[in-house]
């Protein structure tokens, strides 16, 4: 390993500042949540059967049966979240979206967000921007809303 | 040296703006400056400085491909903060962006040893709207000296917004709550020695 010793800085004393901008609300409609024992921990399977997206950011539909929920359940129960589904935005395009995050016991439900839209789009934004979201389930987990915002 | 403050401000009087009004987007990367509040009845989210880290940067190397993967490594650096101090291992990982943003991955070794693993996807963007120079082709012959002009430049000397996405794999033990927890980062540049300040937020 090659050595390195840090030189002394300025900027450490800089902490810096991140806001959170509120850019749109999904409601997604989930089906039965099936779990599948693997070698690899409980593979979640949850299929994306429609939604909602509002908000000054997007407006649009989720498209129907375009993917869902596939995350993994690790031996300490906390679900390494990996979601990815097809959204319509109002003016027809396509917008792929892909979560990762956590989902744990005690309730803690956040996701890191990411998008694929057309380049030359109204959409473009959501190709290069850091977006976090929280998600709150009902009871019986056929419903989530996520509610994401773009970290500025 | 010119504030940068100020040219934060000018930049969004008249550069980024200009470039919504010219495009009448919704929203822009650009142009997002005061954050939107959330609905009345939105789920609580919450940001909690978890630590911040420096990475010392030397090498630069690009390869001419279509994506332009770049090769980054980190020399070194520290770690800390109120959740978590101690070092970046010397040429333990680096900057692979290729096509998409930043793509990093680097070990870290935390105070009482333990390492620890961050994938760091995030983006740069320069504020003003231009574009930093691209480099000019990478050496072809052994023993040229790698062409370093595609360094990022400091914040000091055109505004940048660097955010970060990044995912941690630490042991079990006291660093385990990273595992398990959604994270969110800041990047400011600097230089003179060439480095990056990375704050990271717990997304609570």
């Amino acid at each position: 390993m090659r050595e390195f010793t840090s030189p002394e800085i300025t900027t450490k004393g800089n902490v810096g500042k991140v806001d959170l901008s509120y850019a749109f609300r999904l409601t997604a409609i989930y089906d039965q949540r099936h779990v599948s024992q693997t070698s690899r921990g409980g593979r979640v399977y949850r299929a994306i059967t429609g939604g909602t997206i509002e908000g000054p950011g997007l407006n649009g539909n989720v498209y129907a049966d375009s993917g869902g929920d596939y995350g993994l359940i690790r031996e300490d129960k906390v679900e390494d979240l990996s979601a990815r589904f097809m959204t319509r935005a109002e003016n027809g395009e396509w917008i792929y979206f892909s979560h990762v995050g956590y989902r744990r016991h005690d309730g803690y439900h956040r996701i890191q967000a990411y998008f694929d839209a057309d380049a030359g789009g109204p959409y473009a934004w959501l190709n290069d921007a850091a977006m976090i979201a929280t998600a709150v389930e009902t009871a019986d987990g056929k419903r989530v809303v996520y509610t994401y915002y773009q970290a500025i | 040296m010119i504030d940068r403050r100020t040219i934060m401000a000018g930049a969004v009087a008249m550069g980024a703006a200009g470039l919504l009004a010219e495009s009448g987007r919704a929203q822009d990367v650009l142009g997002a400056t005061k954050p939107v509040p959330p609905p009345a009845d939105a789920a609580r989210i919450e940001l909690r400085h978890a630590f911040s880290l420096s990475i010392f940067f030397d090498e630069r190397i690009r390869i001419q491909s279509d994506t332009g993967r770049v090769f980054v490594p980190a020399v070194g650096g520290e770690i800390w903060g109120p959740r978590l101090q101690g070092r970046v291992i010397p040429y333990g990982g680096a900057d692979y962006a290729g096509g998409h943003g930043l793509d990093a991955s680097y070990m870290l070794e935390a105070s009482d040893g333990a390492l620890i693993f961050i994938n760091n996807h995030g983006y740069m963007k320069r504020l003003d709207g231009k574009k930093t120079p691209r480099a000019a082709p990478a050496p072809r012959r052994a023993g040229d000296v790698p062409n370093q002009s595609f360094v990022a430049p400091p914040d000091s000397a055109v505004p940048l917004r660097m955010r970060l996405m990044p995912v941690f794999d630490a042991p079990q033990g006291p660093h385990e709550w990273m595992n398990s927890t959604v994270f969110i980062g800041h990047g400011g540049r600097y230089t003179d020695p060439d480095h990056t300040v990375f704050t990271y937020y717990e997304v609570l």
